[in-house]
């Protein structure tokens, strides 16, 4: 993979924290490239510094050292303006806690991160869609049985974010639950939403801390499937994870170890 | 699915409050307290200063010269605190007038009622001289045409004047020139009658068995000479001048002007009084506010962690707990507005009799201001309360806050 195609560029990456008036390294010195369509998986203990990483890539934590080239951008020389523009359209982020606002339905979670886009929502699916529907109407078909997928073109832009959500959720197998609250979901089918939440914003990396953790083999499957797809798709996928049944889907495997990553 | 409708920025703030109906319902709560007394505070101060200003420009008079012994009933009968009958006996008037200093004299007489048909208290009927009078007559100009003849009268606001235009009084039906407006003083409880009226009313209080002045004096009753003193000339000066040139020392002497300060001087007591325990209570509500806001922070911190992973920017987090902290503060404020609303403007006269003190609506177009200011003060509160954590947001690395104790 060539630098200039890498969605994710990290040199020298290093973050130092301070306990008890000692400084250590809780990230120390990594380096790590990813292109798209590439699915990398990390392994490792607790508190070896994984998900300070993740952390560090998403610019919510500011590096000690070295640097973070994400899609083009300098994270660490990124003002919050544009750092939460990258989390928002270039960045799917499946967090280890669940982090489902408990006042919005499932759905409604989905959609949040397309409210919080800066600029008008577009859904790339809906895009190509309208091209093949051009198609039709031109090959001579009248307006009277002219295709939904059509119509939908003159539908408002919220009609689109709902109907992308609720397929994001049919994929995860939670489609019947859109308008359920987190409450009333379980540990797993929380974090399948979580999924389709990351996934609201067709994001070129999509981060996954632990993104099985709390699923059983049968729907850890149905998750994992969907992220070797996402990332067949082209999406560059950066998972953490303990889960062993988790890591045949990924390409690479690395292995954090005191803040350190080496490729296992 | 076209037709679902979904979650939006604008819509996060409420959703959010929606979520917590009891901390909602507390601040809120908090908001409608600290308005009502604000709102409340301010209106019955702004009705009391605007009664003062009211009684001050009724009172033309720098002096009023009063049968001996009867200084108090004239004050308390200035002030609205209770009707009287009193009188001379002799033509005080023209000895009065000849006084050195004295710029324009005019005569009053004073007759309590017996409680009537038309008001819950005995009303206070006072005689006039439209010929030399120049304390009533300027303000009731603008508000009755023409002369008041003999027979009438002019009804003061607090008199219920009955479907026909007649107040009955002493058992005689009285046809009703003009009814006056607010005045938030005790002219507001009097009629208004044409000194050729009094020895009639005179007479119907005698058929009832209760004279309101032995009829022998009907004709030439006065129970005050109201005094304009000349200018330079001090008002107690010209009281002595008046000792002096009547030959009669025991005479009561009322300057309306000391009235007034003495009534100023209560208001601002009050006023003073009111706007402490205004601020008192407006910083524990704060505190409140502040320690509301300051632990939701806290059991919200995986809330915001969230919206920072979703790619809300500090300014977007802190936009919305802005806007909900107005929200709070808009719901509070009119909750708090039509409460203290509620509670004073249908009882204008009750708050006046038990405060004993000119008390005169203030109008519409200074109650809407009041309402808008006391609006923006609810939302500032609510504004201010979350000062605290919209710093805390605003940090550079706020996920280090959010994950605090993670």
């Amino acid at each position: 993979m060539m630098a200039e195609e890498s969605i994710l560029e990290i040199r020298g990456l290093t973050r130092e924290f301070v306990r008890r008036g000692a400084s250590f390294p809780a990230v120390d010195d990594v380096s790590l490239t990813l292109g798209p369509g590439e699915f990398s998986a990390i392994v490792g203990r607790s508190g070896n510094g994984k998900s300070t990483l993740l952390n560090l890539i998403t610019g919510l934590l500011k590096p000690s050292a070295g640097s973070i080239i994400l899609d083009g951008s300098d994270v660490s020389a990124s003002d919050d303006r544009r750092m939460s523009d990258l989390r928002n359209r270039t960045i799917g982020f499946v967090t280890q806690i669940h982090t489902l606002l408990p006042n919005l339905t499932a759905i409604d979670n989905v959609i949040l991160p397309a409210v919080l886009r800066s600029g008008p929502w577009r859904e790339k699916a809906i895009v190509d869609e309208s091209r093949a529907t051009e198609l039709v109407v031109d090959s001579g078909l009248p307006d009277v049985i002219q295709p939904a997928s059509a119509r939908m073109l003159s539908a408002p832009q919220s009609d689109h974010m709902v109907r992308r959500a609720q397929m994001l959720l049919d994929q995860v197998l939670v489609g019947d639950l859109a308008f359920c609250y987190p409450k009333e979901l379980s540990g797993g089918e929380m974090r399948r939403v979580s999924i389709a939440r990351a996934l609201m914003n067709e994001p070129k990396l999509l981060i996954a801390d632990e993104p099985t953790g709390d699923l059983d083999a049968e729907n850890t499957a149905v998750v994992m499937r969907l992220l070797r797809r996402v990332a067949d798709d082209g999406t560059a996928v950066l998972m953490v994870t303990h889960d062993p049944d988790a890591l045949e889907y990924a390409d690479r495997t690395y292995r954090m170890d005191r803040g350190r990553l080496t490729l296992i | 699915m076209a037709d679902v409708p979904h979650i939006t920025l604008a819509k996060l703030p409420l959703a959010n409050l929606r979520r917590k109906p009891f901390r909602t319902s507390a601040l809120v709560i908090v908001v409608v307290m600290l308005t009502v007394a604000f709102y409340g505070g301010a209106l019955l101060s702004m009705n009391l200063n605007n009664g003062l200003n009211s009684m001050r420009e009724r009172m033309g008079a720098d002096l009023m010269v009063t049968p001996q012994n009867t200084e108090t009933k004239a004050e308390a009968l200035l002030t609205g605190n209770a009707s009287s009958t009193f009188y001379f006996t002799n033509d005080i008037g023209a000895e009065v007038a000849k006084a050195d200093g004295v710029s324009k004299s005019t005569v009053q007489t004073y007759i309590s009622s017996l409680a009537a048909a038309c008001c819950d208290e005995k009303v206070q009927i006072i005689g006039f001289n439209p010929d030399t009078d120049f304390v009533i007559t300027p303000w009731m100009a603008s508000q009755i045409d023409g002369t008041l003849r003999r027979g009438q009268v002019v009804a003061g606001s607090g008199i219920n004047v009955s479907t026909e235009g007649t107040v009955k009084l002493y058992g005689h039906e009285f046809p009703v020139a003009a009814q006056l407006a607010d005045t938030g003083t005790s002219l507001d409880n009097s009629v208004f009658v044409n000194m050729d009226t009094v020895p009639d009313i005179i007479s119907y209080s005698a058929r009832t068995g209760h004279a309101a002045i032995p009829e022998k004096y009907a004709g030439k009753a006065v129970s005050a000479v109201l005094v304009k003193v000349r200018d330079g000339y001090p008002a107690r000066q010209v009281a002595a001048n008046i000792a002096k040139a009547t030959g009669i020392t025991s005479l009561g002497y009322v300057y309306p002007g000391g009235i007034t300060a003495t009534t100023k001087a209560d208001l601002k007591a009050i006023i003073r009084y009111a706007a402490v325990f205004v601020v008192v209570f407006w910083a524990m509500g704060l505190i409140v506010m502040l320690a509301v806001f300051s632990s939701s922070m806290n059991e919200r911190k995986r809330e915001f962690a969230a919206y920072r992973i979703l790619g809300a920017t500090r300014a977007t987090l802190v936009g919305i707990i802005v806007k909900e902290s107005a929200i709070i503060g808009v719901l509070g404020g009119l909750i708090g507005i039509s409460c203290a609303s509620l509670a004073v403007l249908p009882f204008n006269g009750l708050i006046a009799e038990e405060l004993q003190l000119p008390y005169l609506q203030i109008g519409v177009g200074k109650v809407l201001v009041l309402t808008a200011v006391s609006l923006l003060f609810a939302v500032a509160t609510g504004l201010i309360a979350v000062i605290a954590t919209a710093v805390r947001l605003s940090a550079p690395q706020t996920y280090l806050t959010l994950r605090e104790g993670e």
